[in-house]
């Protein structure tokens, strides 16, 4: 193990002993990266001094948490995923009287806000119960506010035309002199919580599971994990929606998700809860 | 130069058609792993992996994460996502803010290129309208890897390789025509080399 590995590790574990946080199963070279940026923030040119100051001040602790969960997403961000989501999906829904999603990792929140939106043009909104969880607070705090750059908007736009938008995507939101904000009519209808896939457990009994582009900051056995916990909080035939960019297929042993549409990210589970839990 | 287990191209604007270049004229049993950030809009279709594909033998296809690396294969990073390197046999993604407004970053690419690989790495720097990659083709250098940038006379875009120019990381400025004939002597590295250092 080199030095650079092992000061790694040791700063990890002062983070999980301290602080409760288990990162040690997340991708090394996206955690490396936030290190760095830590260190720069605070101006530590050593890593391993950084061990000591996250031990003894929880700003810099705060801080590494903090940047743990930065990441950077869009409104309907891959416009085609969520044209399957207004089309095939809420067909599917379509048939429930009552559905539950969750969206596991929402960050700051712009996929889930678009998930609602998605239901409320389908006219699925008042049979949805819709949870968000993030194990960061601060992430939390953000999507629960959903307020936005309007620098960005333009973008938002492009997008919500692209997955197929059939009202006006302003009418979703106040407008301010620098931001835009989810109107409260719909904040109201998102339960966000705190939820860690790193240690909590099972969620149920879902319909439809979001979780794109989260799985890719974890390691093979943390997403093997995460993957079977998704499976055993899903509802018989629950849909499972991870990033165009992410694989299931190749390393999930159980038969349990078979593709729904091909390269779109979405996967359907085949085991009714019931038969997995005998 | 040393075995080289991977190379790894960095292109913005106009760097589609030099990269069809160098593809057009690499022989098609070039085993050594090519890995390449396009700089590309965030929501761009597929439409430019076939073109690539239809340039060379190689197989080409977009990056995904987790995914192995294997001989005789471009991997393009995907637009919307960072590509890099996990460990010296897999890709990983993510989708990080953009770095020098970009997203793939060159830059986030080759860093982690110069950490897996060390000194068997081949960096190429090609036209650009920003400088995007050049710290990162830094680390290469650092780390002992081999470092190209197309010559910016030639390049329709100069800034990026001029950037890294300037920051005296260069080993050699060659054109595409150079840069092309110097990827196909490393062909006589063998597999057998390619097989260990990719373990």
């Amino acid at each position: 193990m080199s030095a650079t590995d092992i000061e790694q590790e040791l700063f990890l574990e002062a983070i999980r002993l301290k602080y409760g946080y288990d990162f040690r199963h997340y991708n090394r070279t996206s955690l490396d990266r936030r290190l760095s940026l830590v260190q720069q923030q605070f101006s530590v040119s050593d890593r391993a001094d950084l061990i000591t100051m996250a031990l003894r001040q929880p700003d810099v602790a705060n801080e590494f948490i903090r940047q743990m969960s930065i990441v950077h997403t869009d409104f309907f961000r891959d416009p085609d995923t969520f044209r399957y989501l207004r089309e095939e999906v809420s067909d599917d829904l379509q048939s429930y009287p009552y559905f539950k999603v969750w969206h596991a990792g929402c960050a700051t929140g712009e996929e889930v806000y678009s998930v609602l939106i998605t239901l409320i043009e389908r006219g699925l909104n008042k049979r949805a119960q819709v949870y968000a969880t993030d194990f960061n607070q601060h992430a939390l705090e953000r999507a629960t506010q959903g307020i936005f750059e309007r620098s960005r908007w333009a973008g938002f736009e492009d997008n919500y035309r692209a997955a197929g938008g059939s009202a006006s995507l302003s009418d979703y939101f106040d407008f301010r002199e620098d931001t835009v904000q989810v109107r409260p009519e719909l904040r109201r209808q998102i339960t966000f919580a705190r939820h860690n896939l790193v240690c909590d457990g099972v969620f149920g009994e879902m319909n439809l599971i979001m979780c794109r582009n989260v799985m890719i900051y974890f390691d093979n056995d943390l997403k093997q994990r995460v993957l079977h916990l998704f499976h055993q909080s899903l509802a018989h035939r629950g849909v499972l929606c991870i990033g165009r960019g992410e694989n299931i297929d190749l390393d999930v042993e159980l038969d349990g998700f078979s593709e729904l549409v091909p390269s779109s990210g979405l996967f359907r589970s085949n085991t009714y809860l019931g038969e997995a839990l005998q | 130069m040393n075995r080289m287990d991977c190379v790894v191209i960095g292109a913005s604007s106009g760097g589609l058609e030099a990269i069809l270049r160098i593809l057009s004229e690499l022989q098609g049993d070039f085993v050594i792993p090519l890995v390449m950030v396009l700089h590309i809009r965030e929501n761009s279709d597929d439409r430019f992996i076939q073109v690539l594909a239809a340039a060379t033998r190689l197989r080409v296809q977009l990056a995904s994460d987790k995914t192995c690396l294997e001989r005789g294969t471009l991997y393009v990073a995907r637009p919307g996502y960072h590509l890099h390197f996990n460990h010296p046999a897999q890709l990983g993604l993510s989708i990080d803010p953009p770095v020098n407004h970009s997203r793939p970053s060159i830059d986030l690419l080759f860093e982690s290129a110069a950490v897996c690989f060390g000194p068997h790495v081949l960096g190429i720097l090609l036209t650009g309208a920003n400088s995007d990659g050049s710290l990162g083709l830094q680390q290469i250098h650092e780390q002992g890897g081999h470092t190209v940038v197309q010559c910016p006379r030639e390049a329709l875009m100069p800034e990026m390789p001029e950037s890294a120019i300037a920051l005296d990381c260069v080993d050699e400025v060659l054109t595409l025509g150079q840069i092309t004939a110097m990827l196909n002597c490393l062909r006589g590295n063998d597999s057998d080399q390619l097989r260990r250092g990719g373990a």
